[in-house]
């Protein structure tokens, strides 16, 4: 498999606090890597280092197999495009200047592409509108667009829902899923919004203080969001003392429900309680969120879960 | 880097601020070549330093429109992209700096061009005037690396102003102690002989080496040569009364010592492009320094 990017044992120290802590991750070619963490985990700065505004103190940095101490990683660099934070752009110019702009940058003949990217971001009707009046969705769209100038294989948006309403949310998703399926643009997106990513990732990078705390792909996650039954009974007590007979795992949520986890037969439960005079009210399957997933690896040492 | 250039000219030279500073100083070079020659009539008016203050007035207006502009520039966030798009700092730095300084050089010859035309100055060497045009240019390097290498712009703004102001006030004070004559010339009541005393103000080798350095590498200072050499004064100051100097032997030997300081001025003044440019090197190095070990968000 090709990566696009490697980090082995990354570190960013400030002064006396270290943001990256030794990370190692692999972003295979073709993928919507989801990077997963909580504030101040460490994305926002591992973005950085990616794009080449920040140095790292340690370990290192491979992009399309070049090291970040190559010189040629500039030229690297022209391979991807990254929205880091917030979006840059030119406020007092127009959606369409800001990408001429972009392209004189980089060198680019001519301008031809620039109405095909603002028809793709969904910016072609703005106008003479400069962007400093752009809405939030807007500016985000451009900046996306920014990023997308030169053609891209691998584009970078640190947090790009942040702030957005529920239709720019969406219109942020379907952008995202139609680079990746059109262009086979590799994507990093960086966010703690786990619905919405769940929604997009192919694979997923858990960071917690500064390090990764497990790298997985979405089928494998999906196998390991473990379902559970949620039941209602009459006496938890006897649930309870059913439930150790059978080795079963399971959590008590009051002193009429508890959830069970495994996969058993309701036959077999309904009759094990019966048994000790406990009766069964009502039985619903789930499936553990991505969010539960999040919060139980990160709450551990994150070796529970392997 | 030749995009980087362009991109940087044209967001730069095509502003309203860029344009709006390019007319004033057109204007206060247009009226001072006109107006000012009719004021430099009477030495004892003090009107000679009023080029001196169109000069600096035009000095502090382009300086405000490289804080302007640069500040802007850096808080949109821009600079990202660059660096993103696979230029190294060095590159952006090494642009950024490059275009200011051109900028600076173009607003210095707006504001003297009509100088050759006005009268002032008719003695101003080539090179020296060059000198003062290179100021334009040292200013606006300087407020730019503040700009550049600092988080906190408005408190970074306020010094570099403070350091002009330090560079400009501190090599008056220095030129003024080296023009301090080493002896100071007593006649005798009978005016036939002379006494000579030693000046305790003087200062001496090595410090007056260090000071002449000082003086030199001061990207500032010719703006206080100029106000001291190079602007028209009356007959009086500059042209010694040639009768006096047969009987009175203390006026003679004070002005050998004038025109000996006059030399000295006016060899140091045709130097001062060639410090200049040092000087704005250093800075250019030092800020790319800075710049490249910073970590830019």
């Amino acid at each position: 498999m090709e990566y696009v990017l490697k980090t082995n044992s990354l570190c960013k120290t400030y002064r006396k606090f270290s943001a990256l802590n030794g990370l190692t991750m692999n972003v295979p070619q073709g993928a919507i890597y989801g990077f997963v963490g909580r504030n101040g985990a460490g994305k926002t700065t591992l973005i950085r280092l990616i794009c080449g505004l920040q140095d790292p103190t340690g370990g290192d940095l491979t992009l399309y197999g070049t090291k970040h101490t190559d010189k040629k990683i500039a030229k690297a660099r022209r391979h991807m495009g990254a929205v880091v934070e917030t979006p840059a752009y030119y406020g007092d110019m127009n959606a369409a200047e800001n990408l001429k702009m972009q392209y004189a940058m980089l060198g680019l003949p001519s301008y031809d592409g620039i109405d095909d990217l603002l028809r793709l971001v969904r910016l072609d009707d703005t106008g003479k509108k400069k962007a400093k009046d752009y809405s939030l969705g807007m500016k985000q769209r451009l900046g996306i667009a920014l990023a997308l100038c030169g053609n891209p294989d691998f584009l970078i948006l640190d947090e790009p829902i942040n702030g957005l309403d529920p239709q720019g949310i969406v219109e942020i998703r379907e952008l995202i899923l139609r680079l990746n399926h059109e262009r086979d643009i590799t994507v990093l997106i960086s966010s703690h919004i786990l619905d919405e990513l769940s929604r997009l990732a192919t694979h997923y990078g858990f960071i917690d203080k500064g390090k990764i705390v497990q790298e997985i792909n979405a089928e494998e996650l999906e196998q390991k969001c473990r379902k559970y039954l949620h039941v209602k009974v009459t006496n938890t007590a006897a649930f309870a003392h059913v439930m150790d007979k059978m080795g079963a795992e399971y959590s008590i949520i009051s002193d009429t429900e508890a959830d069970l986890y495994g996969e058993y037969k309701v036959s077999d439960i309904s009759a094990a309680l019966a048994a000790e005079h406990c009766e069964l009210l009502s039985l619903t399957e789930h499936e553990e969120s991505l969010e539960n997933y999040f919060l139980n690896l990160v709450g551990s040492d994150g070796g529970d879960r392997k | 880097m030749r995009n980087l250039f362009r991109i940087h000219f044209k967001r730069f030279l095509f502003r309203w601020e860029a344009i709006a500073v390019s007319l004033i100083n057109i204007f206060l070079g247009i009226f001072s070549a006109i107006f000012i020659p009719e004021m430099y009539t009477d030495a004892f008016s003090g009107s000679e330093y009023f080029y001196p203050a169109l000069y600096l007035t035009s000095l502090s207006v382009t300086m405000s429109s490289v804080i302007m502009m640069e500040s802007n520039s850096l808080n949109n966030g821009t600079i990202r992209n660059q660096l993103i798009a696979g230029y190294t700092k060095l590159q952006v730095y090494l642009s950024k700096y490059i275009t200011d300084f051109i900028y600076g050089i173009m607003q210095g010859i707006l504001m003297m061009w009509m100088l050759p035309f006005s009268g002032i100055a008719d003695n101003c060497s080539l090179l020296f005037a060059v000198s003062l045009i290179l100021v334009y240019g040292a200013v606006s390097c300087i407020v730019m690396t503040f700009c550049i290498l600092s988080d906190r712009r408005a408190t970074s703004v306020l010094i570099c102003i403070a350091c002009l102001f330090t560079l400009m006030l501190g090599g008056i004070n220095i030129a003024k102690r080296l023009d301090t004559q080493k002896y100071i010339y007593e006649s005798s009541r009978d005016h036939e002989t002379v006494v000579k005393t030693e000046n305790l103000f003087y200062i001496d080798s090595p410090i007056r080496d260090v000071f002449e350095q000082a003086v030199r590498l001061n990207p500032m200072q010719p703006i206080y040569e100029y106000i001291l050499w190079y602007l028209p004064r009356d007959e009086f100051y500059y042209t010694p009364n040639v009768t006096r100097m047969d009987y009175d032997p203390v006026y003679n030997l004070q002005w050998t010592q004038i025109e000996a300081e006059y030399q000295r001025h006016i060899g140091r003044l045709n130097v001062f492009p060639i410090y200049q440019i040092c000087f704005i090197v250093a800075v250019c190095t030092v800020g790319v320094t800075i710049f490249r070990k910073r970590d830019l968000k």
